[in-house]
């Protein structure tokens, strides 16, 4: 595959819903080309549809108009090259945190070794800090060793993207910097393209390489982008420290307490950000509503 | 004299053999009118540490005093908040708050309790469902409720525990904003105990973080010496609060850090890559026995290149 081809290419992409009062347009012209190996989040009111966008790529909800490109093909429906992790951790309950992983690597492995899959589990487990808890079940881990296992789950698979729907949201701060770490420590290790749902403004600068901003909806589309300049491995003591971490915040905090209702492609005085520009440029018809 | 405070205390629980110590060496020291927040991870001993100073769990060693006099048993100067608001479900937020007031100040008139209950429901902003059960409040209406109670009884020290840690995040900071307003009316010495280190330096004079060595310690004293009214968005540009957030986060984070065993395991990782199973006309694995590997895929490049 070529390498200037995006992993992930969302063009025009709609998603209406049929309610009682009539059509009703949750996502409209959502445009957005994601490199391989970057780490995209979304960010943005709760209810403006970060998560319908999500739950297209995952194939969990088919969209009602526009295309989707996963790694150079149309995507529809859900599958293992899209490796999830939600809210809560969603385990079988009857099966110990090492047959929750092998249930899927069992799935995309089939045509590897006993040994080579319980490796791969065991790995992954491993460095997610479950190496002696492995064998127990959900019932017996506290919330944050679940949403490990949760994430071991989703990396073993080795999936093409990673797509996580507010991965930390349940829980309390503190663990959610730990488990960000982990999360961060994984990624190093393989750099699977990325797309992030968080209303959580520092969690998006800390994992992030850009941050994708969305307006209120309905109606949702790109408000703004924001790249993230820090390098990797991130060290959280050093950004919180360095003065563009509070610039990048308050950029982010102004865009959802002034200026998500701003929707660029129906406002004629809209001037992009740098970044915002950079991606649009890579997009042939940013605006198609506008342009009809 | 500090008003409450605990000397080398440590606690553990179990029996031996399969015994846990939770706190060791806790020393603490809260002046009259100070608001003293306590910051730790879930499970590290943070409750126990404060049922040292209720009176709800005797420590192993050492003494929790109040005035100077030793800690046996939980009592009324010392007001309590849970995390579940502990309401009774059949008594409304009047008779609920009523409950304590009538015990406590048992040689009032009952119009001079009366008019105090009424102040402390009026301070919290409920005077509009005073005669509500708390099954048709919502959690900030009921932990307000628990607010409100545990203040009518005019206790010397408030003592919370992770008392916002079951709200949304909207409703907390508006707790929190609400319980700062109070303290400011009647400086009652609070000790709170949260998991959240924004919490913490928005609300406290004092951030004391619970280390989770194992067993916990107590960690250095951070003054907050930031000025109140505190706003939330303003205090975003406090260069004060950008510093105490960062020291307080990374001392936190490094202890736990330091905390973990490091062993080093064997652990492989088996080169395979995942089989595309998306599309059912990708059938490759036929032609070849074992999954694919990325070292094929790198012979292959070097094929290309040829």
């Amino acid at each position: 595959m070529s390498a200037i081809l995006p992993m992930l290419e969302l063009d025009r992409l709609w998603k209406t819903y049929d309610t009682p009062k009539g059509p009703m347009t949750i996502v409209k012209d959502f445009n957005l080309k994601l490199k391989e190996g970057e780490f995209a989040t979304l960010i943005g009111h709760s209810g403006c549809g970060k998560s319908t966008v999500l739950m297209m790529v995952a194939g969990l909800s088919d969209p009602s108009n526009g295309n989707m490109i996963l790694a150079g093909r149309e995507a529809s429906g859900p599958g293992p090259d899209r490796g999830i992790v939600f809210q809560s951790p969603c385990l079988l309950p009857w099966m110990t945190a090492f047959e929750n992983v092998m249930l899927g690597v069992n799935q995309v492995y089939f045509t590897a070794s006993k040994m080579e899959r319980r490796q791969m589990a065991e790995y992954y487990l491993t460095i997610v800090g479950l190496g002696d808890a492995m064998h127990k079940y959900p019932g017996e881990l506290s919330q944050g060793m679940r949403q490990r296992v949760g994430i071991a789950r989703a990396f073993a698979l080795q999936p093409k993207m990673l797509l996580l729907d507010e991965p930390f949201g349940m829980l309390d701060s503190l663990t959610r910097y730990e488990l960000q770490e982990v999360l961060l420590e994984l990624w190093r290790r393989n750099r699977i393209t990325t797309l992030m749902v968080t209303h959580d403004v520092d969690e998006a600068i800390f994992l992030s390489d850009r941050v994708v901003m969305m307006t209120d909806g309905p109606e949702a589309e790109v408000g703004d982008i924001l790249q993230i300049p820090f390098e990797r491995p991130r060290n959280r003591k050093q950004i919180m420290e360095d003065p563009r971490y509070y610039e990048l915040r308050e950029r982010l905090i102004t865009f959802l307490n002034d200026k998500s209702h701003i929707r660029p492609s129906r406002d004629p005085k809209f001037v992009p950000s740098p970044d915002m520009a950079a991606e649009l440029a890579t997009h042939a018809s940013p605006f198609p509503a506008a342009a009809a | 004299m500090p008003l409450i405070e605990i000397k080398g205390a440590s606690k553990g629980f179990g029996l031996p053999g399969s015994r846990t110590e939770v706190l060791k060496n806790i020393n603490l020291s809260v002046e009259e009118g100070e608001f003293v927040v306590i910051v730790g991870y879930s499970g590290s001993g943070k409750s126990t540490l404060i049922n040292l100073l209720s009176g709800l769990v005797k420590p192993d060693t050492g003494m929790a005093l109040i005035e100077g006099e030793v800690i046996t048993e939980p009592g009324p100067d010392r007001g309590l908040v849970f995390q579940n608001y502990s309401l009774l479900p059949w008594l409304t937020v009047e008779e609920n708050i009523a409950l304590a007031v009538d015990e406590v100040f048992k040689d009032w008139t009952p119009a001079l309790r009366k008019e105090h209950i009424a102040k402390h429901i009026a301070m919290v902003k409920l005077s509009h469902a005073a005669h509500k059960l708390p099954k048709e409040l919502s959690g900030g209406m009921r932990q307000r409720v628990s607010v409100a109670r545990t203040l009518a009884m005019n206790p010397k020290v408030l003592l919370m525990d992770e008392p916002l840690s079951a709200l949304d995040a909207l409703t907390r900071a508006q707790l929190q904003d609400e319980i700062s307003d109070i303290w400011m009316q009647n400086k009652t010495t609070v000790i709170w105990i949260t998991n959240d280190p924004d919490e913490a330096i928005l609300v406290a004079d004092k951030v004391i973080p619970l280390l989770p060595t194992s067993p916990a310690t107590l960690g250095e004293t951070m003054i907050v010496d930031i000025e109140r009214p505190r706003d939330r968005k303003a205090i975003n540009h406090d260069p004060k609060f950008k510093k105490l957030r960062a020291e307080l986060i990374s001392t936190l984070l490094d202890a736990k850090g330091r905390n973990k065993v490091k062993s080093s395991v064997q652990i492989s990782l088996p080169d395979i890559l995942p089989e595309d199973l998306t599309y059912t006309n990708s059938l490759q694995f036929l032609n070849r026995t074992g999954p694919k590997r990325r070292s094929d895929n790198k012979r292959e490049e070097v094929e290309v290149a040829a």
